[in-house]
């Protein structure tokens, strides 16, 4: 019972304290020079009191346009006293609320920052992190591009930085730092990593030299939302309650915006770009395992710049077996290249078949060459791990042959070339690749090699079933191909028509593009999409059984 | 730094050969603690170690790294001490160090002037700072009467260089300047011996939106807007009374992008007329291409002379 008037006082004196502030918002009226007399008071003869007050009063009320002129008229007149000891006073001015203003007191503004900086280097991090803080604000997502007066406020903070840079080129390495710094995080919304992601790459338009760090930052992030989905997909089908489908669901979204702004960024400068993206990709994709959309983008390059492709796809093989002078790398980086290689081969529309006849060629050879040193060697040891890399070059020939059958076995010459691969003796040699081959990899080639007589790989099929049967542990086989069918709806619409769907030899097909059968998907499942729970559409997957590395886009929505 | 400006190697064996630049080149071995994973690839790792210490201050060197050459890696075999992981190898170098010191006299570029301070840019890269001195009577400073563009000298007065960035600051070596407000020809010398201002790596046309920038792109553009800014003020020179007419005349003739920009110079420029000769110079130019514009001042003055 006590406590009930002393809060009713409590709220009373709080309504009146926020009223006399109001109130003193209302009346609170700089005078011309008040603010720089108050400074140079403060620096002469420390009289800290009113600089302190300045300083909250600054932080705590909007200013108005004649305030605001007058603070940094003054504030520019005594630029050179703000040193460190005003650090507090610069960190809250720099702080003070400028775009939304006329262009006049952006002007201003704009002034004074340069002033500032070149005045005292050390303030450069408060006043950089301000200003690619603004890059950060709430919003509504936008269709084709941002509203034309969010590009006008973003294109005054350009203009500042770029500014900056050209006066002062050592801050270029601290702008950068702050740009990693203040990336939003992956789940903070679609929106603000669209915006800061479409400005990161808006700075590397005037700051070319920046431009490889610019793409490896925003590179960097998307890989660590792809992950993420990556990670949430695979737990999906081992728990069936999830608390966060919907915060799942918009990292997907907002991936699927931030790799439409990289895919324009890439169809607007071509070339320096693409090959930014092919050094990006060695370094910081081709590492990374088990992602599903970000490579997507090296898809897209190879797909339109051939000498990129040649360029990846040779760089890839390289790295596959291990041909670069400094020693073979990882076995794990050597199987991922494996992988996108075949991927690439297999899925890429662009790619001329020519490349995947060479391709197939040379990683026969490199096998054989393979299997005759290690005949050699006395006992050609069972352990996966010391020939993984072999294995993964098998697989990557066996999928290739596979996938695209309807090249291979069409013509007589194209079956010769098949027959000059010696695949029988890939097939049976004593290191027996079969072994660790994905089975729904195993299954579509020894159909398709059955009925064209080319290899019968049934026997070792069924001794390798045995020999599993015996032993007790479950086998696990790598069942990652990153260039599985696209899924993320709008980015797709530019992937997809560079994609290539498998096409089962048994079925009879329609001749189906992935593009037109994902189109199709979607206009019909549109109402679908959005009705379905989750939980519903989780169901549905879990009731088809579809192989990865043949997926089609006829399975990737439900 | 080392992403923007980059130096070659002759450029900096003659800055280090002159007494006055403050760089001295100096051979060091060091120990360098690689992690194993470096391993892979030794040389390559030594390198982007050495290439991160590039445009920050180093202990070991008293003072900032700008480049090194003649990269040797002294053993054949790293040792590992004690528990550590990392590997150490003798690694040896000429290494160029930007070494300032209080007093020191240096030479750099204005590219910053205001009514309170200028900012100036040494060796390309680094900013000094010279701010107008608060406690002198009157209204006098011979920095005002010193334009962007101009080389200056200046003595060292405070550094710190722990920073994020180096702060320097200076004060201006008065004997350099004091020929700028009468001396006319010696200033154009001065001018013609300095090169201009070089932002190459900042494109501003592209800080614009989107929209604007399909119409001024790249470097071909930009030249193009320069010739007809100079064609522009010369003709308003002509007919000076009819500043306005050359304005509009000069808006559609440029197009879009362009004319904003034009219009603002030309109207600093018509300004500029009325006032005297000194004012005219004070002129705010566009530290993008400061020759391109006071050419045209210069000639106006002579046509009132």
């Amino acid at each position: 019972m006590s406590g009930t008037p002393k809060s009713v006082a409590a709220s009373l004196m709080q309504k009146t304290l926020d009223r006399q502030a109001s109130l003193a918002r209302m009346s609170l009226r700089f005078k011309k020079n008040q603010v720089e007399q108050i400074l140079v008071q403060c620096i002469r003869n420390k009289n800290t009191g009113p600089y302190l007050e300045l300083v909250k009063v600054l932080r705590d009320y909007p200013l108005n346009e004649d305030n605001f002129r007058i603070v940094f008229d003054d504030s520019l007149s005594c630029v050179v006293l703000l040193g460190r000891e005003l650090t507090q006073y610069v960190n809250v001015v720099c702080s003070i609320e400028w775009l939304d203003r006329s262009e006049e007191l952006v002007d201003l503004y704009r002034t004074f920052v340069l002033n500032l900086v070149t005045a005292h280097t050390y303030h450069c991090p408060i006043v950089m992190m301000r200003l690619v803080t603004l890059f950060k604000g709430d919003g509504e997502n936008w269709e084709d591009s941002p509203p034309s007066e969010l590009l006008v406020k973003w294109s005054h903070v350009h203009d500042i930085i770029g500014r900056i840079v050209a006066i002062m080129p050592m801050t270029s390495d601290l702008l950068m730092h702050i740009m990693i710094e203040q990336f939003p995080y992956y789940k903070a919304g679609c929106y603000t990593n669209r915006a800061y992601i479409y400005n990161l790459i808006w700075m590397s338009k005037y700051l070319p030299s920046l431009r490889e760090q610019i793409m490896t930052a925003v590179i960097n992030k998307m890989i660590s939302m792809d992950v993420n989905i990556a990670e949430y997909e695979k737990t999906k089908s081992d728990t069936m309650f999830d608390m966060d489908v919907d915060c799942q669901d918009e990292v997907s979204i907002t991936l699927d915006y931030c790799m439409l702004e990289v895919l324009k960024w890439l169809e607007d400068e071509r070339e320096p770009i693409m090959n930014i993206l092919c050094t990006v990709f060695e370094r910081i994709i081709l590492p990374t395992y088990g992602i599903r959309h970000v490579q997507f983008l090296l898809l897209y390059t190879i797909s339109i710049n051939q000498q990129c492709a040649d360029r990846v796809l040779d760089n890839l093989w390289t790295i596959a077996a291990g041909l670069q002078g400094i020693g073979p790398g990882a076995l794990t980086t050597r199987k991922t290249a494996a992988s996108h290689l075949a991927g690439l081969l297999a899925r890429c529309v662009r790619v001329p078949n020519t490349r995947l006849i060479k391709y197939l060629k040379s990683m026969a050879e490199w096998c054989h060459s393979y299997i005759s040193a290690t005949q050699e060697s006395t006992a050609a040891c069972d352990n996966t791990k010391a020939h993984g890399a072999f294995h993964a070059i098998c697989h990557a020939i066996f999928y290739l042959v596979a996938f695209k059958h309807h090249l291979l076995f069409t013509s007589k010459e194209n079956v010769n070339f098949v027959e000059s691969l010696n695949l029988p003796r890939l097939v049976t040699c004593a290191l027996n690749p079969l072994r660790t081959c994905p089975p729904q990899v195993t299954r579509a080639f020894s159909s398709i090699t059955r009925s064209h007589q080319v290899v019968y790989c049934q026997g070792i099929i069924e001794k390798n079933a045995r020999h599993t049967l015996q032993s007790t542990a479950v086998q696990q086989y790598d069942e990652w191909f990153p260039y599985d069918p696209y899924n993320l709806p709008i980015s797709g619409k530019i992937i997809w028509p560079l994609c290539i769907d498998y096409k089962d030899w048994l079925k009879e097909g329609d001749d189906e593009t992935q593009y037109s059968s994902m189109k199709r998907k979607l206009e019909e499942d549109d109402d679908y999409l959005v009705m379905a729970s989750p939980t519903q559409r989780l169901a549905t997957s879990l009731s088809h059984g579809i192989s990865p590395g043949f997926r089609t886009s006829e399975n990737i929505f439900i | 730094m080392s992403t923007i400006i980059k130096f070659d190697i002759k450029e900096l064996k003659k800055l280090a050969n002159d007494k006055n630049s403050c760089i001295i080149e100096k051979k060091v071995t060091q120990n360098l603690a690689l992690q194993p994973w470096c391993l892979g690839n030794l040389k390559e790792s030594i390198k982007n170690l050495l290439d991160y210490k590039i445009g920050k201050f180093d202990k070991e060197f008293n003072g900032i790294l700008l480049s090194y050459k003649n990269l040797r890696v002294l053993q054949n075999v790293g040792t590992i001490r004690n528990d550590n992981a990392d590997i150490h190898f003798q690694v040896q170098a000429d290494y160029f160090i930007f070494r300032p010191f209080v007093g020191a006299t240096l030479t750099g570029i204005v590219n910053k002037k205001s009514t309170t301070h200028l900012g100036i840019l040494v060796h390309r890269v680094f900013n000094v700072v010279i701010p107008r001195p608060t406690e002198e009577p009157g209204n006098m400073w011979v920095g005002s009467n010193v334009q962007e563009g101009q080389e200056v000298r200046f003595r060292i007065e405070v550094l710190d260089l722990y920073g994020a960035l180096p702060y320097i600051r200076g004060e201006l070596d008065v004997r350099c300047v004091k020929l700028g407000p009468d001396g006319d020809d010696d200033e154009e010398v001065e001018k013609k011996a300095t090169p201009a201002l070089n932002v190459s790596y900042v494109d501003f046309d592209k800080t614009k939106p989107y929209s604007q920038k399909q119409i001024g792109d790249g470097l071909l553009h930009s030249t193009l807007k320069n010739t007809k800014l100079i064609n522009s003020s010369k003709h308003q020179l002509k007919i000076a009374s009819q500043g306005t007419v050359s304005d509009s005349h000069n808006q559609s003739v440029n197009g879009k992008s362009g004319s904003t920009k034009a219009k603002n110079v030309e109207s600093e420029i018509s300004v500029s007329e009325k006032k005297t000769k000194r004012q005219s110079k004070l002129l705010e130019s566009e530290q993008k291409q400061p020759e391109a514009q006071s050419k045209p001042n210069k000639k106006h003055k002579r046509d009132v002379q």
